[in-house]
C-alpha cells in the first residue's frame, strides 16, 4: 500500500517536474529571430509602386531585427517571370524567395513542382510565431488565390489584395450632380455626363472613363466587367474545361467595356499602360479610372497629382450577374531548390506578421490580413477606398486572369476579342472573333493541360457579395445622395 | 549654280549656302536631339504635366532622380555597365582588328561569313544554353561572365566593321615597310594600326553602345550582385511601376554616361581622320 502511495507520489512528482520542464519550452516556442544571422537571401520581385515605398525599407528593418540580408532584384513582370523560369527550370539553388501572382504563374509553377510545401513550416512552432494566425486572419478573396489547382499543397503565402476598383473624381460628381454608379447602366450614364467638352471644340477637356484598352493587358481590368455580366473565361462542359469567351454574356461584357472605351475614354487608353492611365487620372483628365486600388497613392500624392483630396474609390458597379471584384493578389513562395529555405521562410513570416502588414496597409499597400483592416491605426486615404478595398478583398474573385498553363496565349486571345470590340463596336464581328479565339483557347487547353484540374474562377468556398454591400463605399464618403 | 552666284553675288550666295546647310543639318539631327531633350525635360516635370506636352514652363523637380537613385541599384549598375562594356569593347576591338587584318590580307571570306553567322543567331535562343554552361562554370552573376557574354556582340561586330577599314589601307604601304626591313608584326603596328585609328574609334563607339544597351544577357546571366544599367531602367517600364517621370529619369541617367563617352571619343575620331598617310 505504502509502495503504491510512494509510486503514485513519485509519478505525480515526476509529472510535475515534467510539466515544470515543459512549461518554459512552451513559453520558448516564440521563434528565435536571430537564428539565421549573417545569412543573405536572394529574392526576385515583380516591380510595383509599393516595392520601393515599402519593401525596401522593410528589408532594411528585417536585416536589423534578424541579421538576414535580402538582396532584392526588382524586374518588370515579364522579365522577372522569364528569369524565375530559367532559374527554377535549372534548379538554381541561389534563388531563395520569389514574389509571384498565383493567378498568373501559380498553376504552371505548381504543376512543375518548383515550389516548396509551406505547411510543415507553418505547423512548426519554432519557425512560425504562435500568433501568426494563418489562415484565420486572411481575407476570403485572398485565400481563394492561394490554391489554384485542386489538391495543390500550400506553396505560397498570399499577402496583397490589389483589387480592381473604380477611382472617381468626387469634385466632378458633386459639381455636375451626377449619381455615383451602383450598376453598369449608371456607370455608362455617369461616363457620358462627365465627358465634358467645355469649349465645344469637339475634344473633351475631361473624359468620363478610363481603363486599359488593348491586348492582353485588358484581362485584369476587364475581368470584373466580364463576371458582373455573367460571363467567364472558361466553363466546364461534361467535366471538361472549355473557353467561354464566346458565350452571350461574355460577348455582352466585351461590347459594354469596349463601348465605354470607345465613347468616353481618351484616345490614349488604346495604347496606355496602367501607370500612364493613372498619371492621366492624377493629371485631372478623366472623371473615372478603372484600375488597381493602390493607384490612389499616386492621385493623392501632392508632388505628383493635381487631384489631391478630390478622389475616392468605389466598387466597380454591379451587373446582371452581381458584383465580383477582380482581386489580383501577390504571394511569397520558396523555390524547392533553395539552400536557405528556413531563412527564406523567416523572411516570409516576418513580412506577413500583423504589425508589419499594418505598416504597409497604413501606406496604401492593401494587404490580406483581416485584422489590419480593422485596426484603429489604419486610416484609409479615403473612407470609400477603405470600404471598397476591404469588400473586394473579402468577396473578390482572386483568380482574375484566364487560368491556364498557356496563360500568356490565353490572355492574348482575350485581348484580340477586345481589340475587335473597341475597333468596330459591331456585335457580329465581336461574336465572330470570340468564336475564333475560343477555338484557339480550346486548342491550347487540349495541348497543354491534359490531366490538370484548375480550381476555376469562383471556387466553391468563395462567398458572393450581398447586393447591399455595393453602396457601402459610396455611403462612406457621403456621396449616396448625388444625382437625385 | 554659277549663274545663281553671279546673279546674287558671291557673299549672299555663301550666306545662303551656309544657311541651307545648317537648316538641313538641323532637320536631320534635330529630331534625334529633341527626343533626348524631351526625355530629360519630362524627367523634371511633375507627373501631372506629363500628358501636356505643350507646357514648357514649370518649376523643375529633381524628385524623380532622387527617387530613382535611392530606390534602385541604378548607380551600381551604371558602374557595372561601364566595367563590362569597356572590357567587352576593348577585347572585341583587339580581336576584331586582328581577325579583320587576317581575313582582309589572306582573303579568308568564308571565315568572315562564319563570324557573321554568329551575329544572325537570335540571343534569345542562346540564353538557356548560356545559362547552363555559366552555371556549371560558376560564371553566373559575375563581371567576367557578363564580359565574356558580351563578346558575342562585340567581336563579330568588330571584325565586320574593321574588315572594310583594313581593306582600304593600301597593301603597298605595308610592303614598303617590309622592304625597309620591318617584319609583318612591326609593319602592322607601325603602319596598319595608326591608319586604322578612325575605324577603330568608330568600331569602339558602336561596340560600346551595343554592349551598353544589351538587356537580355544581363537579365539572365547577371544576378543579385552583378547587373547592368538597362535592367535598372526596364524596371520602370513596367505596367505596374510607379511613375512616368521616374522612367524618364532612369532613362536619362543611363543615357548620360554613354552620351558623354561618345562625345569624348568622337573628338578622337575627328583627330584620327586628320592624321595618317592616305587621307
Amino acid at each position: 500500500m505504502l509502495n503504491k502511495k510512494t509510486t503514485i507520489a513519485r509519478t505525480g512528482l515526476s509529472l510535475l517536474i515534467l510539466l515544470a520542464l515543459a512549461a518554459p519550452v512552451t513559453l520558448a516556442a516564440e521563434i528565435d529571430w536571430r537564428k539565421h544571422e549573417g545569412t543573405t537571401l536572394n529574392a526576385i520581385f515583380l516591380t510595383a509602386a509599393y516595392i520601393d515605398a515599402w519593401f525596401r525599407p522593410m528589408a532594411k528593418r528585417f536585416q536589423k531585427e534578424t541579421g538576414i540580408r535580402v538582396k532584392m532584384v526588382v524586374l518588370q513582370a515579364g522579365q522577372a517571370r522569364k528569369k524565375q523560369d530559367i532559374m527554377l527550370g535549372g534548379k538554381d539553388d541561389t534563388l531563395d524567395v520569389i514574389h509571384l501572382q498565383m493567378d498568373n504563374r501559380g498553376g504552371k509553377l505548381t504543376v512543375a513542382g518548383h515550389l516548396e510545401d509551406l505547411q510543415p513550416y507553418l505547423d512548426d512552432p519554432s519557425k512560425t510565431p504562435a500568433g501568426y494566425n494563418y489562415p484565420q486572419d486572411w481575407l476570403g478573396g485572398c485565400l481563394n488565390t492561394a490554391k489554384v489547382i485542386k489538391g495543390q499543397p500550400l506553396n505560397n503565402i498570399v499577402w496583397s489584395a490589389q483589387a480592381q476598383l473604380l477611382h472617381i473624381r468626387t469634385d466632378l460628381f458633386k459639381k455636375y450632380n451626377v449619381k455615383v454608379p451602383t450598376n453598369l447602366q449608371e456607370l455608362e450614364a455617369a461616363a457620358k455626363k462627365l465627358t465634358i467638352d467645355e469649349d465645344g471644340d469637339g475634344k473633351p477637356e475631361i473624359y468620363g472613363f478610363l481603363s486599359r484598352g488593348r491586348d492582353r493587358l485588358i484581362t485584369a481590368s476587364f475581368a470584373t466587367y466580364l463576371w458582373n455580366h455573367g460571363g467567364s473565361w472558361f466553363k466546364t462542359v461534361n467535366g471538361k474545361k472549355v473557353s467561354n469567351v464566346n458565350s452571350k454574356e461574355s460577348v455582352d461584357a466585351f461590347m459594354y467595356y469596349a463601348n465605354l472605351i470607345r465613347k468616353y475614354a481618351p484616345p490614349a487608353a488604346l495604347n496606355n499602360r496602367p501607370p500612364a492611365n493613372a498619371a492621366l487620372f492624377a493629371a485631372g483628365k478623366t472623371a473615372m479610372l478603372s484600375e488597381l486600388n493602390y493607384w490612389i497613392a499616386l492621385s493623392e500624392d501632392k508632388r505628383r497629382s493635381r487631384v489631391v483630396g478630390k478622389t475616392t474609390t468605389i466598387l466597380v458597379p454591379r451587373g446582371p450577374a452581381g458584383s465580383h471584384p477582380n482581386l489580383p493578389t501577390m504571394s511569397f513562395a520558396i523555390p524547392k531548390y533553395s539552400r536557405k529555405k528556413d531563412a527564406a521562410w523567416m523572411y516570409i513570416v516576418w513580412m506577413t506578421q500583423q504589425h508589419i502588414m499594418q505598416l504597409g496597409q497604413n501606406n496604401s499597400v492593401p494587404v490580406c490580413r483581416r485584422s489590419v483592416w480593422l485596426d484603429k491605426s489604419f486610416t484609409p486615404p479615403t473612407p470609400g477606398w477603405g470600404e471598397s478595398a476591404r469588400l473586394a478583398a473579402e468577396y473578390g474573385i482572386a483568380i482574375a486572369k484566364p487560368q491556364a498553363i498557356a496563360i500568356g496565349q490565353m490572355r492574348d486571345a482575350a485581348g484580340e476579342v477586345m481589340n475587335v470590340a473597341v475597333r468596330t463596336g459591331d456585335r457580329a464581328a465581336v461574336q465572330a472573333e470570340a468564336d475564333k479565339q475560343a477555338a484557339v483557347m480550346n486548342a491550347l487547353i487540349e495541348k497543354t493541360e491534359v490531366g490538370m484540374n484548375f480550381r476555376g474562377v469562383r471556387p466553391a468556398d468563395a462567398k458572393l457579395m450581398p447586393e447591399s454591400e455595393q453602396i457601402v463605399p459610396i455611403k462612406a464618403d457621403g456621396l449616396e445622395r448625388l444625382g437625385r | 549654280m554659277v549663274a545663281l552666284r553671279r546673279l546674287i553675288g558671291r557673299r549672299a550666295y555663301r550666306i545662303g549656302e551656309l544657311t541651307f546647310t545648317h537648316l538641313a543639318m538641323i532637320a536631320v539631327v534635330g529630331p534625334f536631339f529633341f527626343i533626348f531633350f524631351y526625355m530629360f525635360w519630362s524627367s523634371v516635370k511633375p507627373d501631372y504635366l506629363f500628358f501636356e506636352p505643350g507646357v514648357w514652363i514649370f518649376e523643375p523637380l529633381l524628385l524623380n532622380y532622387t527617387d530613382v537613385i535611392e530606390n534602385s541599384d541604378i548607380i551600381r549598375n551604371i558602374v557595372n555597365s561601364l566595367i563590362i562594356s569597356s572590357f567587352a569593347t576593348a577585347i572585341g576591338l583587339i580581336c576584331g582588328l586582328l581577325s579583320a587584318y587576317t581575313i582582309a590580307r589572306f582573303d579568308l571570306r568564308r571565315l568572315a561569313l562564319g563570324i557573321l553567322v554568329t551575329r544572325m543567331i537570335p540571343y534569345i535562343t542562346m540564353l538557356v544554353p548560356f545559362w547552363i554552361v555559366y552555371k556549371n562554370a560558376g560564371l553566373l552573376n559575375t563581371h567576367l561572365g557578363l564580359i565574356l557574354s558580351h563578346l558575342v556582340i562585340t567581336i563579330p561586330f568588330g571584325v565586320w566593321i574593321m574588315i572594310g577599314f583594313i581593306e582600304d589601307i593600301p597593301k603597298e604601304l605595308e610592303e614598303a615597310a617590309w622592304i625597309d626591313g620591318a617584319s609583318r608584326a612591326v609593319a602592322f603596328l607601325r603602319v596598319v594600326l595608326p591608319l586604322s585609328t578612325p575605324g577603330m574609334v568608330a568600331t569602339a563607339i558602336l561596340c560600346f553602345i551595343f554592349s551598353w544597351n544589351n538587356f537580355q544577357l544581363a537579365l539572365v546571366l547577371g544576378g543579385f550582385d552583378v547587373s547592368t544599367a538597362p535592367v535598372s531602367v526596364f524596371k520602370y517600364a513596367d505596367p505596374e511601376s510607379g511613375s512616368m517621370g521616374q522612367m524618364m529619369a532612369a532613362a536619362t541617367l543611363v543615357t548620360l554616361p554613354v552620351f558623354v563617352i561618345v562625345l569624348f571619343i568622337q573628338k578622337q575620331l575627328t583627330a584620327g581622320l586628320t592624321v595618317g598617310g592616305i587621307k
